[in-house]
């Protein structure tokens, strides 16, 4: 690596960053973040490379990379791009369980189907805002979570469910809930060490999926058992019938279950709230009659996906006479607009 | 009939005509009702075909690329630029019971800075209503979303339709969507007519 490459890599950034420039979002503090990134970039093509070291050349690599990871996500979460409503619901979660407003939920598309996850690579990744300050005195007061979503479903209110689940995982990230399970349980001798990378990331997807069927019920597991049916354990994932069955015995309050208290205990533990039911079962009739549902607060925001499940599982006279296509799309018409009614109510109110 | 305020009211209280969100009371006029501009856009533009040809009997969707969507939040502006077609909804998503219909027209403060408009929808409709607006001022004109930009008249009839007696094109919906003109029915029989010319 040398001056040569650096510059080509800037020349690379160089354009992605003019055009993300234009961005316009939902959201101030995304405008802010792109200011930011387009001051550093600022600062980076004004130094001279021929003076830098190996080291500090591979450091500019390493910025350039980052400000190229922030524009990706960015880049897709425009306000007409990004799934603005499902992100709203996100945020109103992100704010009950850490609530010092330092963390902007940052979608990016992505052309693989049932390509969702949430990616920490900026969001905990403390060296390079250090860096980043230590060199050009630059701050980022926010941090990106970063939740990509296959783009073919930006509209898609039934698979968006899986967002919760995301989100879940950044939570327990943050707070480090499977990971301290996995190593009390290591130091008791219930798991071997060798283990420990596996254990971990099945008690992350244990607690993703209880935390989002906290806020949507069994939603989640409609989806899963569809895009991930009968799939065995692998060193990533627990099987799937194992996956669903925890769910359904967190929704009975099986309170008892060993893994559910584990992570019930360690969540209270650390994050001071409990994993509870925070959803209730809505009436579908609104739907029924093609009428948006009037939401009155944020646990009937979060509880209308269940209620969009439930209403696509249940057979309906009227919708299902208009053929799977309109139906399909009814209904995801019908969960945006009483989203985004709440949204406008709740502005207005405010 | 010609339905007054008060009796639109009272139908509103009842859910017989379904307005959703109703954010003031005030939107319901001695005469009618004003509905706000939506959050989504669909912009005409150049497209790379020549023309939108809607006699293309091959093409089921021949408007979709000469048209851009884009998205703001309520309290932003919008621009219209002079000569645009742009497809834009209502902010209410509105259902009608099946014996009144309602007709739209833009509310005189807008007409005035060179927006028009004109509909009819059916009774036993539901979505958000589509507003077609075209600029024909020579200025651009910014129109903030969620501005009370039409009224809506409601008239009631003798006997009850039913919406949903024949297939609909565009059924609940939320935001705007391009013409399917080439969807109509009658295509069949107008492409059997020509065929037997060629």
């Amino acid at each position: 690596m040398d001056q040569r490459d650096i510059q080509r890599h800037l020349a690379q950034l160089s354009k992605c960053i003019k055009k993300s420039t234009v961005n316009r979002y939902s959201d101030t503090r995304k405008d802010g973040y792109q200011k930011k990134l387009n001051e550093l970039y600022d600062l980076i093509s004004k130094e001279d490379f021929s003076k830098l070291t190996p080291p500090e050349i591979a450091n500019r690599k390493t910025i350039i990379d980052f400000i190229f990871h922030n524009i990706q996500f960015l880049d897709n979460s425009t306000l007409t791009i990004s799934p603005f409503e499902i992100v709203y619901c996100l945020e109103r979660v992100l704010e009950e369980w850490i609530p010092n407003d330092k963390f902007i939920v940052a979608t990016s598309l992505s052309n693989n189907l049932n390509d969702f996850y949430f990616d920490g690579n900026l969001t905990f990744n403390t060296p390079i805002y250090d860096l980043i300050k230590n060199d050009y005195k630059i701050e980022f007061e926010f941090k990106l979570i970063q939740i990509s979503l296959p783009r073919f479903f930006v509209h898609d209110y039934l698979a968006n469910v899986a967002l919760y689940h995301e989100l879940g995982h950044f939570i327990d990230s943050y707070f480090a809930i499977s990971k301290t399970i996995v190593n009390n349980q290591i130091v008791a001798t219930k798991i071997d060490p060798k283990f420990r990378s596996i254990a971990v990331s099945h008690h992350m997807e244990y607690f993703a999926d209880i935390f989002a069927a906290q806020y949507i019920g069994n939603s989640l597991n409609h989806f899963i058992n569809y895009i991930a049916y009968n799939l065995p354990a692998s060193t990533s994932h627990p099987a799937t019938d194992k996956r669903l069955k925890m769910v359904d015995e967190f929704l009975k309050g099986n309170f008892a279950e060993p893994t559910i208290a584990l992570l019930k205990g360690e969540t209270l533990n650390r994050t001071k709230l409990d994993l509870i039911k925070r959803h209730t079962d809505l009436k579908t009739t609104d739907f029924e009659n093609l009428i948006p549902m009037e939401i009155a607060n944020l646990t009937e925001l979060h509880s209308v996906f269940l209620a969009g499940w439930n209403f696509w599982k249940s057979p309906s006279k009227v919708i299902d006479s208009f053929g799977i296509d309109k139906s399909y799309k009814i209904i995801n018409n019908l969960l945006e607009k009483s989203i985004s009614n709440f949204i406008v109510l709740d502005s207005w109110e405010k | 009939m010609y339905l007054t305020g008060l009796e639109i009211n009272d139908l509103i209280k009842k859910q017989e005509i379904i307005i959703r969100p109703l954010l003031q009371p005030e939107q319901v006029g001695e005469l009618s009702v004003d509905l706000r501009l939506g959050t989504d856009f669909l912009l005409s533009f150049q497209g790379r075909n020549s023309a939108i040809d809607a006699s293309n009997y091959d093409n089921p969707d021949p408007s979709s690329s000469f048209f851009q969507e884009t998205r703001r939040l309520v309290g932003q502006g919008f621009l219209f630029h002079p000569l645009q077609t742009v497809l834009v909804s209502t902010l209410e998503y509105v259902k009608l019971p099946p014996n009144i219909f309602l007709s739209l027209t833009m509310r005189s403060s807008y007409s005035r800075l060179g927006l028009s408009i004109s509909s009819i929808v059916e009774p036993g409709y539901c979505g958000c209503i589509s507003m077609e607006l075209t600029n024909v001022n020579n200025t651009p004109v910014k129109i903030t979303v969620g501005s009370r930009i039409a009224q809506a008249r409601f008239y009631r009839m003798e006997k009850e339709t039913n919406y949903f007696s024949k297939e609909r094109k565009y059924i609940c919906q939320v935001r705007p969507e391009v013409s399917l003109a080439n969807g109509d029915e009658e295509r069949a029989i107008l492409k059997k007519i020509r065929d037997q010319f060629i």
